[in-house]
């Protein structure tokens, strides 16, 4: 039996009283990999009522190593003089191999962590879905509707492919090293394009000028389709300067955009976006799960690596056939 | 004519063969036919040790003599027939009256200089009566918190002939300005008295975490203590650049001594930046080694050590012949000490210390047996000093100096490990010198890898430790251990602290700390400033808080390596065994177990907290790990936030008693009791009951292999799913 056999209606009760080992374990639930633990995350998601509040979502990426725990230390401070109640969400590598994780975000937030109205759950990544985890939108939903009202996601930081975490965040914050010309060239600026805000950490000391050329370098290059210009700014997370500019920019923005009904608008598109994605998710993993899929799969496989023709032609064919059988099988 | 030539020819013949081909061909009869040389296996250090060595080993060696560049045969010309080593103690425990008379009584007993341990609270500049910190008062070390206690602590003892050396790298600035002013109450003069201070925080950043403030202003404090040596303490060593901390931290031979070097170079460079020259302080520059079992590694570790300091500082551009000179203390390695089957520890100890003494120590501290249970008793005490005075007068070792200089193989491996620590220093000074590179955390990196190979091999028995992992006893004896009534202590030192603050004048203790103050802030000797302030009846803690007020407290972040301990972990079954029943574990709960890695108190020494959270998750549990210096309460409530199956304590400075009761009740308060706690560490036998009673399930002592005890963790979580 797994951990989600406890008493839900009862958790429900002590969530929305405001406890916070409730939320604890709802999030653990709602991550629960367990087939018994479905039904009661589609309970929990269902009867939880959404959060009334105005939350702001935020999410930062960058490399590892860049300071990304370090700016969300500083940063959550600020957040606690301007009366927010902040939940941080962390995700961090899995091992391919043993599916084990290091979580140390909390060493490097220990202005944090003994704070009332801060909530910190880092997540194992558990193979990475564009930079978050596959229960981090619900993990989301569920720090709101507990009543936080800023929202942080600390994204893998792999690199360029997180765009996931783009469509979960009202705010989508890219941390970068100074100097950081060869990542620049690697995101290919498709991460660029992407962030509303381009921070360069550790402008302190002897990194200083360099932050500020790669500053300028960054203002120089072309970003973005539509929607407004990226605030590029140097920073230093570990000695705090530059950070409450960062925040009191990005406050004002999320003001004029919830005035001007472009949040609604942004919210629906990266809903209909990650509505897209998770269903193809979805989709693909109770397919995977149905016996004739897991049949025909082997001997697909065998089929491709007995003979030497090129691969793509025989999936094509096999996945055909699949799909007719499929269909029959369901009639 | 031509049948002699013919003769001649099988004689050249035969005299070709060298004696290293006679041997080797020797050697494949015994070997049934294998080569000799197939025997040959790389040590630790990545040096390659060969089954046997000869003169054409040590083709580089240049012949030399004692007292003579590069020093590697001695520093001395007649060393130990002269005078024998410093036998040096390293210890102190509960309040100052207890420390000083344990001292007396060994200074009575054969021991020739002191050596303070303080308590967690003094190193990281708390006052005993502090809340922060009561777990910690008087366990690991002696408390103290004002000139008042020093001067207890000396109480009748002659500081112009006894040495003191003082382990204190965070709070040195009150800490040695109260046994500064201490001895000036006693009518000592300054340049009368010798010794030690450590006052090394570099290490303090790689390994043992007992900093207070960030490593720029630290570094300061470093020079300001240098510089008033070196102007008014002709016989005190300013600093002592220890690789001790280094080697315990599980780094090999090679790293400690390449980084303890780098270290030193570092410090030689700061000093100089304050525009001291270079010859006035680097005869005060003294080093700190550890000694463990690779018996021939540290003889040579020694030796190398001489050699290559001697050659860094010439071409720093020494000018007198001292400044050439690294003179050393050792102490035998605790971490080769083991809880299993104790008593073995006395000849490890006795080795280790051998060891050092053929390498030619200027003094030496021999653990006591017990160490790895807890502090040692008056009988584990008395041991251990006995060990060095048999050395000293039973075995004939001080007649002759340098007795393996000359060795094939020491001279070899002396040769290897210059090469490997030059090697080492390279890297860090390319990464901009010490400080940089520790600052991107390369050294701590290279430590924790070589720690956690060092681990996977002893739990592999690809190192074998006799009553550890082989030849175990079916049952251990119960050993005495010393008790530290820590609850007294605490009375006692704050009775004292209240009886300071009423006694002193509060004008001008006001003054003083301001001066710090202002001192922090601008360029004045902090060090001067400090003594102005003890003087004044000051506490630790008071002109610690005055500089924490504008440096700050530094708080570190913890790094870890993955993949290190299952890559070097031979049995692979083993292994890929235990991942599967992991694996099975999450299939049912849904997630895999989550462990959250916890070090309490004042207790910065996180080798063993690291070794858990990286091997853990290369066996697939999820790792939290918690910042260091928690309260129990902060613990509690990131188990729950985290919704973790079990925190893993952490304990080596003995504080467990309270600390991990007070983290079990606050998870109660908090109501987070399902969640277990387990405990690992330095824990004597006596204390496990009252461990259990409060509510753990388990407890590891030292030795313990990873894989057992991950075993057994996954064991209790799946009978507590179960139930």
């Amino acid at each position: 039996m797994s951990e989600a056999g406890i008493d839900i209606v009862e958790l429900i009760k002590r969530f929305n009283a405001g406890d916070r080992n409730a939320l604890a374990r709802a999030i653990t639930i709602i991550e629960s990999r367990a087939e018994d633990a479905k039904p009661l995350q589609n309970q929990l998601l269902n009867e939880l009522k959404p959060s009334k509040k105005n939350t702001i979502r935020m999410a930062i990426s960058g490399p590892p190593g860049v300071g990304k725990s370090t700016l969300i230390n500083a940063l959550g401070q600020h957040l606690l003089k301007k009366q927010f109640s902040v939940a941080i969400l962390p995700i961090d590598p899995s091992s391919d191999v043993s599916m084990g994780s290091i979580m140390a975000d909390k060493t490097r937030m220990r202005a944090l962590v003994n704070q009332d109205n801060i909530y910190i759950r880092p997540s194992p990544s558990k193979g990475s879905l564009g930079g978050v985890t596959r229960s981090t939108a619900d993990v989301m939903f569920l720090v709101e509707a507990f009543g936080f009202d800023f929202i942080i996601v600390e994204t893998l930081g792999v690199g360029q492919a997180e765009w996931v975490a783009h469509w979960l965040s009202d705010h989508f914050v890219l941390l970068l090293q100074p100097g950081s010309g060869d990542q620049l060239q690697a995101m290919k600026m498709g991460i660029l394009e992407k962030a509303d805000f381009i921070l360069i950490n550790k402008a302190d000391d002897e990194q200083k000028a360099l932050a500020e050329k790669s500053k300028n370098f960054l203002k120089s290059i072309k970003h973005r389709v539509n929607g407004d210009k990226p605030y590029v700014s140097t920073i230093s997370a570990l000695y705090d300067i530059g950070v409450d500019r960062f925040l009191q920019e990005l406050l004002d923005r999320h003001a004029r955009k919830v005035s001007s009904g472009q949040l609604a608008k942004l919210r629906q598109d990266n809903r209909a976006s990650l509505f897209d994605f998770l269903f193809d998710e979805i989709l693909t993993e109770k397919l995977k799960q149905l016996p004739l899929y897991l049949d025909k799969r082997q001997s697909i496989a065998e089929k491709a690596s007995s003979n030497s023709l090129p691969l793509t032609p025989t999936i094509t064919f096999l996945v055909d056939e699949l799909c007719q059988n499929l269909s029959s099988w369901r009639a | 004519m031509p049948k002699e030539t013919h003769c001649l020819g099988t004689l050249m013949k035969e005299s070709n063969l060298s004696n290293f081909e006679r041997w080797r061909a020797l050697g494949k009869k015994e070997l049934m036919d294998q080569d000799p040389m197939a025997l040959a296996k790389d040590s630790l250090e990545g040096i390659t040790i060969k089954p046997v060595y000869g003169s054409e080993d040590v083709n580089d060696v240049k012949d030399t003599y004692p007292g003579l560049y590069p020093y590697s045969r001695g520093i001395k010309a007649t060393m130990y027939r002269n005078q024998p080593w410093t036998i040096r103690q390293y210890a102190g425990f509960s309040g100052a009256k207890a420390s000083n008379e344990f001292y007396r009584e060994c200074l009575r007993r054969g021991q020739k200089g002191l050596s303070v341990a303080f308590d967690l609270p003094t190193h990281r500049g708390y006052d005993s009566d502090d809340p922060e910190v009561r777990g910690d008062v008087g366990k690991a070390g002696v408390a103290i918190d004002s000139v008042l206690d020093m001067k207890t602590l000396f109480d009748g003892i002659d500081l112009k002939n006894v040495s003191v050396s003082m382990t204190m790298n965070g709070a040195v600035l009150p800490v040695f300005a109260a046994f500064l002013v201490a001895a000036e109450e006693s009518g000592v003069k300054r340049e009368e008295i010798s010794g030690t201070i450590q006052n090394d925080i570099l290490k303090e950043f790689l390994v043992r975490n007992t900093f207070i403030y960030p490593p720029k202003p630290s570094m300061r404090i470093v020079a300001d203590v240098m510089e008033y040596c070196a102007k008014n303490l002709p016989k005190f060593n300013s600093i002592s650049i220890s690789g001790y901390h280094i080697h315990e931290a599980g780094a090999d031979l090679a790293l400690e001594l390449g980084l303890t070097l780098a270290d030193g170079i570092e410090y030689v460079k700061c000093a100089k930046d304050r525009g001291l020259s270079l010859d006035a302080f680097a005869p005060r520059l003294s080093f700190f080694f550890a000694t463990g079992m690779n018996f021939f590694m540290e003889v040579a570790k020694l030796r190398a050590a001489r050699k290559l300091w001697a050659k860094i500082m010439r071409g720093l551009g020494c000018q007198d012949d001292r400044s050439l000179l690294l003179r050393t203390h050792c102490q035998t390695s605790g971490w080769s000490l083991a809880a299993k089957d104790p008593y073995n520890n006395i000849i490890r100890t006795t080795l280790e210390a051998l060891s050092s003494v053929l390498g030619g120590t200027q003094s030496l501290h021999t653990n006591s047996f017990d160490e790895a249970l807890a502090l040692p008793t008056p009988t584990s005490a008395r041991i251990a000093r006995n060990t060095q005075l048999i050395l000293q007068h039973e075995t004939g070792i001080c007649d002759v100096v340098d007795p393996l200089g000359g060795s094939y193989y020491v001279e070899y491996l002396t040769e290897q490990l210059v090469m490997k620590a030059e090697e080492i220093i390279a890297k860090v000074e390319e990464a901009g010198g010490m400080v940089q590179a520790m600052l991107a955390g390369l050294p701590m990196r290279w430590i924790e890898e070589a720690s956690l190979k060092r681990q996977a091999r002893i739990d592999s028995l690809q190192e074998i430790v006799v009553g550890v992992n082989k030849y175990c006893l079916d049952a251990e004896e119960a050993v005495d251990v010393l008790r530290i009534d820590n609850l007294q202590v605490i009375k006692e030192q704050s009775e004292n602290l209240s009886k300071l603050k009423q006694n002193r004048d509060g004008e001008k203790l006001k003054n003083c700390l301001r001066a710090l103050d202002e001192g922090a802030r601008g360029g004045a000797n902090l060090l001067k400033l400090a003594i102005d302030a003890m003087r004044c009846r000051a506490t630790v803690g008071e002109v610690s808080l005055a500089l924490e007020k504008v440096f700050g407290r530094f708080l570190p972040e913890v790094s870890t390596a993955t993949g290190v301990y299952t890559a070097v972990y031979q049995e692979k079954n083993d292994i890929e065994r235990l991942i599967n029943e992991v694996e099975a574990f999450a299939k049912i709960i849904g997630r895999q177990p989550r462990i959250l890695v916890a070090k309490l108190g004042q207790d910065g020494h996180d080798r063993g907290a690291k070794v858990i959270a990286s091997s853990f998750a290369d066996l697939g549990f999820d790792v939290d790990l918690s910042p260091l210096f928690a309260s129990p309460r902060s613990i509690a409530r990131q188990a729950i936030d985290n919704d973790v199956h079990l925190i893993g304590v952490s304990t080596l400075a003995g504080g467990h008693n309270s600390l991990v009761p007070e983290l079990i009740d606050e998870l109660k308060k908090l109501k987070g009791e399902d969640v277990l706690v387990v405990v690992g560490g330095v824990i004597p036998e006596q204390d496990h009951k009252h461990l259990y009673d409060a509510g753990v399930v388990e407890i590891f002592g030292p030795g313990i292999s990873v894989i057992d005890a991950a075993r057994r963790i996954l064991q209790r979580l799946m009978q507590k799913a179960g139930s």
